[in-house]
C-alpha cells in the first residue's frame, strides 16, 4: 500500500459488516500507520469495541496472543462509492464521489 | 494450473470477483457463479462499464458465521487468481492461482504459526524504519 495506495473495500456480507443485504463498494487511497505496531492501534479501540464487545476479552489475556495485537492502522480516504441496494449486481448501482 | 478442491468449492453462497479498473483502482463486485462437471468455474456477468474478457481478476469465496454471543465461527475462503473469458453469456474462469484457509481444516491459532514467516519477513523490512 505504501508503494500503490488505491484500495477498495467491498462490504457484501451481512454476517461479517451488519451492511444488511446491500453492497457497497468504497474505492480510495489508503495510508498505513505502522511505526508502532503494539500501541498505534489503540486510540481506535472505542469503535473496535462498539464492532465487536468481545474483543476485551481477548486484550485482558493480550500476553498470551503477541501475534493477534501488533498491528498495522490502515486508513482509507473515501474517493468513490459505489453501491447495489438489496446486493443486486445486475442493477445499475448508485454512484457518489469521483 | 492450481490444485482445486471443487467440491469444497460449491460450498460457497457467492462470489466475489475483483479486478483493476481504468481509473487504477480495484474494483469489486458480488456475482454468482457455478461449476461444471467438467470442473468450469462460470460467473454470472456483472454489470460493469469495462469489458472482462481476457482480464486478470481474482476472485473471492468466503464464508463466515456470526456467534450470537460475540466472535466467529466456519470461517473459511478461496482466493483463486486467473483470467476471465466471455464463454456463452458467462464468464469462465481460468484460474492460474490458489491461496485458501477453512478454520474447521487448520484451526486459526495454527494458521496464524502457518502464515508467521510472511509476517516476520514484514517485520524485517519495517525494523530499519523504525529504528531510523
Amino acid at each position: 500500500m505504501k508503494e500503490n495506495p488505491k484500495v477498495s473495500m467491498l462490504f457484501s456480507n451481512p454476517e461479517g459488516t451488519k451492511s444488511g443485504k446491500h453492497v457497497i463498494l468504497v474505492q480510495g487511497n489508503a495510508t498505513t500507520e505502522d511505526s508502532d505496531l503494539d500501541h498505534g492501534w489503540e486510540k481506535y479501540l472505542s469503535y473496535w469495541r462498539k464492532k465487536e464487545p468481545y474483543i476485551d476479552a481477548y486484550l485482558a489475556e493480550r500476553e498470551k496472543f503477541g501475534w493477534f495485537w501488533k498491528r498495522v492502522v490502515v486508513q482509507v480516504e473515501p474517493r468513490k462509492i459505489t453501491a447495489w441496494k438489496n446486493g443486486d449486481t445486475s442493477q445499475k448501482p448508485e454512484v457518489f464521489g469521483a | 494450473m492450481p490444485q482445486i478442491d471443487y467440491q469444497r468449492l460449491a460450498n460457497f453462497r457467492y462470489a466475489i470477483l475483483t479486478t483493476i479498473g481504468d481509473d487504477g483502482y480495484p474494483f469489486s463486485i458480488t456475482t454468482n457463479y457455478q461449476l461444471t462437471p467438467d470442473k468450469k468455474v462460470l460467473l454470472d456477468k456483472p454489470k460493469l462499464p469495462s469489458r472482462l474478457d481476457g482480464k486478470r481478476v481474482n476472485v473471492l469465496f468466503n464464508h463466515i458465521t456470526g456467534i450470537s454471543t460475540g466472535g466467529y465461527t466456519d470461517r473459511r475462503y478461496m482466493l483463486l487468481w486467473g483470467t476471465t473469458h466471455e464463454d456463452h453469456g458467462r464468464l469462465r474462469l481460468e484460474p492460474e492461482k490458489l491461496s485458501e484457509w477453512d478454520e474447521k481444516i487448520l484451526p486459526f491459532p495454527e494458521y496464524c504459526a502457518k502464515v508467521a514467516p510472511q509476517g516476520a519477513k514484514y517485520l524485517e523490512k519495517l525494523q530499519p524504519s523504525v529504528e531510523a
